[in-house]
């Protein structure tokens, strides 16, 4: 079943002499349930591609149907109960609110939409996630490890149709982005979760179940990994 | 607990010393607004209060009116009471008053008058008195009177002294008042008219006036009826005005305030919430990643203002009933016991204060969450808004240096905290200016007054040479600091002035074309001195061309006219010279339209009307009078006195009140300027920590780090001192206007507090100055390592 769609989506910053072509035309489909690593050089357009499947940055032009629904044509507001519902986004530097603790920023995004907690599927996440001695502590009281899982726990929180990760494991050392990658790779299989990977560590990217490449903004390479 | 209220509430904590700026901010805004709103009802309450002590709570008096008109009084049915006093007898006996003999004049007065009493109590029958206090008598002293009635029968009768009223004027010194005479016929009767209400209080009492068959007289410029009175000060209490256009002064004088400290403390608050979004722009960035709405990220906007205008509202209330109750304390003090203020706290100035209040937090918000809204998930993840990348750079740094270039590439990357800045020290200094504006204003006030003020004496009976002799040894000159004696005529000249007159002449007289002029005669030394500065070789009449009206010197006559007039059909013609500016030697005194003669005119136009004025000045007007009122017992000669002291320490007063109540507003402003420019400026240092942390991190030493730091502050004050300058040039020019209407003008230059602005520049460079680099102290001691990380989290 088909999860995500993106149709010739073309991204461009500036405009004459400084024009640059984030995204060129870019197509591409993902099942359900499927680990996606997305690949390329730094600058090739990869994050950019994953901030508009997340609902956070608009195309020039192009669609994005995430479950079947073109994102693009959502308001504002109803972006944003899209990107509460619908995606969990995992990035880079981690993200978190300072001023919450790891159970507030975990459950934040069913806390914004006024729902009950299922503090069953809390504790449980939270034990996978390995944070259960962290519960009440802010994020300056925690490694770089732990941040980023409680960032995942807060993207696998809402059980989004897919979770995006934007060089989830490029603040980490190898051991901790080894515990990351094992994490996406878990929640992938326990829970049939799609995952969007961004990575420019091609061993990394072998984690996944498909890479797709990209070069200046296109896709040069789809290949599934086997 | 909603994520909403406790995001709000962790932030406030998190950040308390951003808390506290913010709280100031609004507690001094409140405390502002609940002051005026305080201010403003103890004053009117207070003012009513006197008037009411005072017995001058009338809203017009009906002066030499027959008794029995008192019908028409009941038949208007606007009139809520009237009340009188009626000359009913005079005495075969004789008061006697600096030589001249008066009969006692007796008043019968009504139930509700009030007198100003220095002891005792009011009459209650026709057998008991009021007296005034220049009588030698006591309470409870019998006065035995031989009275003559309307119909000149005399007859015998005793009064008991039961009270001593405040004498407001030598001539009613020798007044009794009793009370219950029977009367039917009287014609010299005051009347005092009590309107049931004051809206359109002058147009009932026209209707009245017209009734009763008075005059129309514009002599004094509008509307007025012979023998009718209004009390116009205490009608201005209900906001009613004769002439529509002090209504538009004061109006707009008080919308103008009004707005602007809502303007500009909604800039102030808007600009502390500002920073406080700016802290927390990755934050909210976050947020609206991970789904927080538009809706509810203004709602955490909302709510901060809700949380800090719950503690700051009632701080703010506490803080300004104390502050109006040590106010109100130093004016009582500063007035001495000529009025007595009483705090009063009126819940409908309060409701108004306090929505008004609201009102400024709310749209302070407002902005501030209109703002917030934009705040787009990709500024949380890129941080990068503000780049814009612009070719000409790589030029500026070569023409002007790294430094330069790197203080203008950090303005220019953090533009937007930077912007907060300037506009806040903008906005204080532009709200200090407009303050101080004001202060000048009345200070000019004050300073005009000063010019007036002089004691006047007057005889027609003797002699230039014998008022010197009697003068002479009434002199003391510890009190008396300058004199001058005329010798005047008043009289009607034939000439050609009407053609001639000036425009704001025209505005305040319907001139007359054989108009009447003060003719005096000055000492030789002093018209010799008039005449050498004014180079004038003959001795032909000198007219004062510069007269004061409203504050305010205006010449009566174009001044390159040519006048040629004389005193009688008969008389010599004479060309008039014009003394455009009044004469150095004259300057201080009161004259009114005149022209100066030499002796020998003076001699030649001698007619009845002759007196010989002595004008004293004196920096004590109290003891002045009480100089002259000790003259008075031991001179032969029977003087006309007039000493407008009195009435110049009460506007002193008021005037020295009104500077301490702005002189406060001033401090108040100050406060929040400092709080507001120290607050935005040292957020906006703290938020690019780790911009700094990077530059150092790179080689920047401690050295180039104070020069980009410097030149910052520079531009940043540079920016301030411009726009500020031009917002309050604005400002100052709209007051200027708003104070000319009418005949008073003031040009921009006379009312613009030039040495306030100079401080207030030198103030925000100063402030500015040091708290960038007191913030810098405070950034160079931190670890480059940590400040670099710490954004990351």
């Amino acid at each position: 079943m088909e999860i995500l769609k993106v149709c010739d989506l073309v991204k461009n910053y500036g405009q004459g002499d400084t024009l640059v072509k984030a995204l060129d035309h870019v197509s591409f489909t993902v099942e359900k349930g499927e680990f996606v690593a997305i690949v390329g050089a730094s600058g090739s357009g990869k994050s950019t591609l994953l901030h508009i499947i997340g609902g956070v940055d608009r195309p020039n032009s192009g669609k994005v149907f995430v479950d079947g629904e073109d994102i693009l044509k959502l308001n504002e507001n109803n972006l944003a109960i899209f990107r509460r519902r619908q995606v969990g986004l995992i990035y880079q530097f981690y993200n978190l609110i300072p001023i919450l603790n790891v159970k507030e920023n975990i459950t934040l995004p069913i806390l914004l939409d006024n729902k009950r907690i299922d503090e069953t599927y809390l504790d449980e996440l939270i034990h996978i996630l390995g944070l259960n001695n962290r519960i009440y502590h802010l994020p300056n009281e925690l490694s770089g490890g732990e941040q980023q899982r409680v960032s995942i726990g807060r993207a696998l929180m809402n059980r989004s149709a897919i979770l995006l990760a934007d060089e989830p494991t490029g603040n980490l050392d190898s051991k901790n982005s080894q515990e990351i990658v094992d994490l996406l790779k878990m929640s992938n299989k326990k829970y049939k979760q799609t995952i969007l990977m961004i990575t420019h560590d091609h061993n990394l990217a072998l984690s996944a179940d498909r890479i797709i490449t990209i070069k200046d903004g296109k896709i040069i390479s789809d290949e599934k990994n086997i | 607990m909603t994520i909403i209220n406790q995001l709000t509430k962790r932030s406030l904590l998190k950040n308390k010393r951003r808390t506290i700026v913010t709280l100031i901010a609004v507690i001094l805004t409140s405390t502002l607004l609940f002051a005026t709103g305080f201010a403003y009802s103890t004053y009117k309450t207070s003012e009513i209060n006197n008037y009411q002590k005072m017995g001058k709570d009338y809203d017009a008096t009906i002066n030499n009116m027959p008794f029995s008109k008192r019908s028409y009084f009941d038949n208007y049915e606007n009139i809520k009471k009237y009340e009188y006093i009626s000359k009913v007898y005079d005495t075969k006996e004789y008061y006697t008053l600096n030589g001249e003999d008066y009969p006692y004049s007796i008043y019968t007065i009504s139930d509700g008058i009030k007198f100003e009493m220095d002891q005792g109590r009011l009459p209650e029958n026709d057998d008991e008195v009021v007296i005034s206090n220049f009588f030698d008598k006591n309470i409870g002293d019998v006065l035995k009177l031989n009275i003559i009635d309307k119909d000149g029968n005399v007859f015998y009768k005793e009064y008991k002294i039961v009270g001593i009223k405040q004498n407001t004027s030598y001539i009613e010194s020798h007044y009794i008042y009793t009370k219950g005479v029977h009367i039917d016929e009287v014609d010299n009767t005051i009347f005092y008219i009590y309107l049931k209400n004051k809206k359109k209080a002058y147009d009932k009492l026209y209707t009245l006036a017209k009734t009763l068959g008075l005059e129309e007289d514009y002599s004094s410029g509008g509307l007025n009826y012979q023998n009718m009175d209004f009390n116009t000060s205490y009608l201005k209490l209900y906001g009613v005005y004769q002439d529509p256009l002090d209504s538009a002064v004061i109006y707009l004088s008080l919308i103008l305030i009004l707005t602007v400290i809502s303007v500009f403390s909604s800039i102030i608050i808007y600009n502390s919430f500002s920073i406080s979004l700016l802290d927390r722009i990755k934050q909210i960035g976050i947020l609206r990643s991970v789904g927080m709405t538009k809706v509810q990220v203004r709602k955490l906007v909302f709510k901060e203002a809700f949380y800090v205008a719950v503690i700051a509202i009632p701080v703010g209330f506490v803080i300004s009933l104390l502050f109006v109750t040590v106010i109100i304390n130093y004016i009582n003090f500063l007035q001495n016991g000529l009025r007595v203020f009483t705090f009063k706290i009126d819940l409908s100035y309060l409701l108004i204060s306090f929505l008004f209040l609201i009102l400024t937090i709310m749209y302070s918000a407002f902005f501030t969450s209109m703002r917030a809204k934009e705040i787009t998930p990709m500024e949380a993840i890129t941080q990068n808004k503000d780049i814009k990348v612009k070719k000409k750079k790589r030029e500026k740094r070569k023409i002007f240096g790294i430094y330069v270039f790197l203080a203008k590439a950090n303005m220019s990357r953090n533009k937007h905290k930077y912007r907060v800045a300037i506009m806040g020290s903008v906005v204080c200094m532009a709200l200090f200016m407009m303050v101080a504006t004001f202060v000048n204003f009345f200070k000019i006030g004050i300073d005009a007054d000063d010019n007036h003020i002089y004691a006047r004496l007057s005889t027609s009976d003797f002699t230039k040479e014998e008022v010197k002799k009697d003068v002479q040894s009434l002199l003391d000159l510890d009190i008396t600091y300058d004199y001058i004696i005329t010798e005047k005529l008043f009289k009607q000249v034939d000439g050609n002035f009407d053609a001639n007159y000036t425009d704001d002449y025209l505005k305040q007289f319907l001139p007359s074309s054989h108009p009447s002029f003060d003719i005096i005669t000055l000492d030789d030394y002093i018209y010799e001195k008039i005449k050498k500065a004014y180079q004038i070789n003959d001795d032909e009449p000198l007219y004062i061309n510069n007269i004061v009206m409203n504050n305010k010197n205006i010449n009566v006559v174009k001044k390159d006219s040519e006048i040629n007039f004389q005193f009688c059909d008969t008389c010599k013609i004479y060309k008039l010279h014009l003394l455009n500016e009044k004469p150095k030697e004259l300057k201080k005194y009161d004259f009114g339209n005149t022209i100066i003669v030499n002796k020998e005119i003076f001699k030649q136009i001698l007619d009845d009307t002759y007196s010989v004025d002595v004008y004293f000045l004196s920096k004590n007007y109290i003891k002045l009078d009480e100089m002259i009122k000790r003259f008075f017992l031991e001179s032969k000669i029977n003087y006309y006195y007039s000493n407008n002291g009195k009435e110049y320490m009460a506007s002193l007063n008021d005037m020295k009140c009104l500077q301490v109540v702005l002189y406060t507003i001033i401090m108040l402003f100050a406060i929040i300027t400092i709080t507001s420019i120290i607050n935005t400026i040292s957020t906006s240092m703290y938020l690019r920590k780790r911009e700094m942390a990077i530059l150092k991190s790179v080689g920047l030493d401690n050295k180039g780090f104070n020069k980009i730091l410097f030149l910052e502050s520079f531009i940043i004050f540079l920016k301030t001192f411009i726009y500020g300058t031009i917002i309050s040039m604005i400002i100052v020019y709209i007051i200027s206007k708003i104070f000319s209407i009418g005949t008073v003008k003031y040009t921009l230059l006379k009312i613009f507090p030039t040495s306030y602005y100079i401080v207030t520049v030198i103030s925000i460079f100063v402030i500015i100055t040091l708290t960038v680099f007191t913030q810098l102290r405070k950034l160079q001691k931190d670890n480059i390592i940590e400040n670099i990380k710490k954004e990351n989290i």
